[in-house]
């Protein structure tokens, strides 16, 4: 059932067993599996069933770190959340990534890969993919003999592509018709209250834009607003912990990560359509999947770098003559001179053959007419505390402190990004495949340029055995209060370099029986 | 950049780079793919110069390039006379054993790390010694 809470009455208390705060992949999952039991659920859903400019306000922070996208834009805040502009890339994460790793502080996490297996499964058909295959044996289901990398230096991975699966559409009238869960849209949770031990959460504040108030009172309440939400929920409920819920060790809002990403190099190729046509997505069985290549087990352990991946980028690909001579036609058909037209003529005179090649190549109608590939990579991000999201002064719509992002990288991440492009260039050398050029700065250890980060917010809750060392337990539960988890990738300890949705799935689904057992 | 400044086309660089044996699996694009029969070589230095020379199509961007590796790494200039020693002192070549030889000896320099950067690019020692040996023959 869905109810508008704009709508109802001022200062309604809503009962419920389960109260899930955010109606997102994880929230929206767990919603569907307690539903296989009798328990009464209550999703408040802070947006309604389409985008509205006032309620994705709410989300409005404050880079003061390295330059990251704008927080109002990174995730979306109505019924479905950020599935509703996903692309849908799916992937596991490795055994390696669940491991601790001696060069990479604070990494492991108190659960391993086997235990997360087998929802993995289950998170397949979640996500509207599968079978689970995403690694090189992907390669024999299509006949395709890639090449002969060493495999302890560079393995072939594959993504798969959900439709993507738009979770608020999908699962819409299922949770509609379910009886037993009530969807409250519009409902932002304004506060968590505990009990005076601070022990046990009693009940949630909720609050609209339009003023409208209530509360919604549950045995359990599972925090699923994504990575940058969650923390902020648990800083500003500070009424008994005037740290903030979970808080005790200051560790909520730390160890912000991203999956960086970068162009490493280019490789020059003696043969760029076997590449291009090798690592080219394709369908199989009707789901779509995108080979890449990722640095092996054995490479990081040797080198004591992060988890990394790379995939072929051609599209950019254009030989500074080639790029000069299409601006002084373009610029010629509009009947004008460039500023710059002396310059124009050298550069394209300077290459003549590859501006012949190429000439000769688009008019015989081909797509690929280009011999550079570039080299793009996106890496796990080293946990690191002085990455965090804070508490600013600035207050929203609804009077709540908004969020400072202050997003840091390490040391370890150049280092393992300059290592990732010297092993593809080892790689590709070996097996005459083409020359790697580094990327000036990478080659000359520079600032780092060109590195952006991919709308993924992991590890601001993160999941520890003790509280000393994260805020949830591996039941996700938060250390500390009995009744209070968290779902979604805010409770990564570590990123790996995949998209993180299909694991977040997977740890909702893991959630979820807990729950139920638990009951 | 760089590149622009040791006036080298990405053209001419790739020629350079991929000199020997390389391209000898895949054949019509590059020079080596050109050359005509398997002639001997002899042992001597003045014998085997033509043949280290015939491996290119174009001399020029295997002289700059090696100019530019002996540049930037000076101190390596040892380990390519030595390349030139060791070439002499094996058995007489024919064109094919040459290349094929220096084609394994630049695949066991990348799996070996035995690689260095000249101006970003990561090439092996074996193929940069070659093209200093144009410079240096």
């Amino acid at each position: 059932m869905f109810t508008d809470f704009r709508t109802i009455k001022d200062g309604t208390i809503i009962q419920s067993d389960c109260c899930i705060i955010g109606a997102g992949a994880a929230g929206i999952t767990i919603a569907r599996k307690l539903n296989q039991g009798n328990q009464r659920v209550c999703i408040v859903e802070s947006g309604g069933f389409e985008f509205e400019q006032k309620t994705q306000n709410l989300y409005d922070g404050t880079n003061i770190g390295l330059p990251y996208f704008d927080l109002d834009i990174c995730r979306l805040r109505f019924f479905g959340g950020t599935t509703n502009h996903w692309n849908g890339q799916c992937a596991p994460l490795s055994q390696l990534d669940f491991e601790p790793r001696a060069w990479v502080p604070h990494s492991g996490w108190p659960i391993s890969k086997a235990d997360l297996d087998p929802y993995y499964l289950k998170a397949l058909p979640v996500c509207e993919i599968g079978p689970y295959s995403f690694d090189a044996r992907t390669w024999t289901n299509w006949g395709i003999v890639p090449p002969a990398f060493n495999p302890q230096k560079i393995q072939s991975h594959f993504w798969q592509n959900s439709p993507p699966t738009r979770f608020g559409q999908v699962y819409r009238e299922e949770l509609k018709s379910a009886e037993n869960i009530t969807v409250l849209l519009n409902a932002n949770v304004t506060h968590i209250r505990t009990d005076d031990s601070g022990e046990k959460v009693t009940h949630v504040d909720i609050g609209a834009l339009n003023g409208k108030k209530g509360q919604v009172r549950a045995k359990v309440f599972v925090l699923a607003c994504g990575g940058v939400e969650n923390p902020r929920l648990l800083l500003i409920s500070n009424h008994v912990h005037p740290e903030g819920l979970g808080n005790k060790y200051d560790l909520v809002g730390r160890f912000f990560m991203d999956h960086p990403t970068a162009l490493c190099g280019k490789v020059e190729m003696a043969n760029v359509d076997y590449l291009l046509d090798t690592y080219t997505p394709k369908i199989f069985e009707g789901i779509r999947y995108r080979p890449g290549l990722k640095i092996g087990e054995e490479e990081q352990r040797q080198k004591q770098v992060l988890n990394i991946c790379a995939t072929f980028r051609p599209e950019d690909d254009v030989p500074p003559a080639i790029e000069a001579g299409r601006q002084l036609l373009g610029a010629l058909k509009e009947g004008e001179i460039p500023e710059d037209l002396s310059e124009k003529i050298r550069m394209v005179m300077s290459d003549l053959d590859d501006v012949a090649e190429y000439a000769a190549c688009r008019v015989k109608g081909q797509e690929k007419c280009t011999t550079t590939l570039y080299l793009r990579t996106r890496q796990e991000q080293a946990p690191n505390p002085n990455s965090r999201v804070t508490l600013s002064e600035e207050l929203d719509a609804l009077g709540m402190p908004r969020l400072h992002l202050d997003w840091r990288f390490t040391e370890l991440e150049r280092k393992s990004l300059k290592a990732m492009a010297l092993t593809l260039g080892g790689e590709f050398g070996r097996l005459n495949l083409g020359r790697v050029q580094l990327l000036n700065w990478l080659a000359e250890d520079g600032d780092p340029e060109w590195i952006s980060g991919s709308h993924h917010h992991m590890g601001t809750t993160r999941m520890a055995d003790s509280p000393r060392n994260g805020v949830v337990n591996k039941d996700c539960r938060v250390h500390g209060i009995e009744n209070i988890y968290v779902a979604g990738s805010s409770v990564f300890p570590t990123s790996g370099f995949v998209n993180p949705t299909l694991t977040l799935v997977a740890l909702a689904l893991r959630l979820a029986d807990h729950l139920s057992a638990a009951r | 950049m760089v590149w622009t400044v040791i006036e080298m086309t990405r053209r001419k660089f790739l020629l350079s780079i991929t000199l020997m044996g390389a391209l000898s699996w895949i054949g019509g694009s590059s020079g080596l793919a050109r050359l005509r029969g398997s002639q001997k070589c002899g042992t001597t230095v003045a014998e085997i110069k033509p043949c280290l020379l015939g491996l290119f199509e174009d001399l020029d961007s295997p002289r700059i390039l090696g100019k530019r590796y002996l540049d930037l790494y000076p101190h390596e200039k040892p380990r390519v006379q030595l390349l030139a020693t060791r070439i002499q002192s094996s058995q007489p070549w024919t064109t094919s054993t040459l290349k094929k030889s220096l084609a394994r000896e630049r695949e066991l320099d990348f799996q070996n790390g035995e690689v260095v950067i000249v101006d970003g690019w990561l090439l092996s020692r074996t193929e940069l010694g070659v093209c200093a040996l144009t410079v240096l023959l």
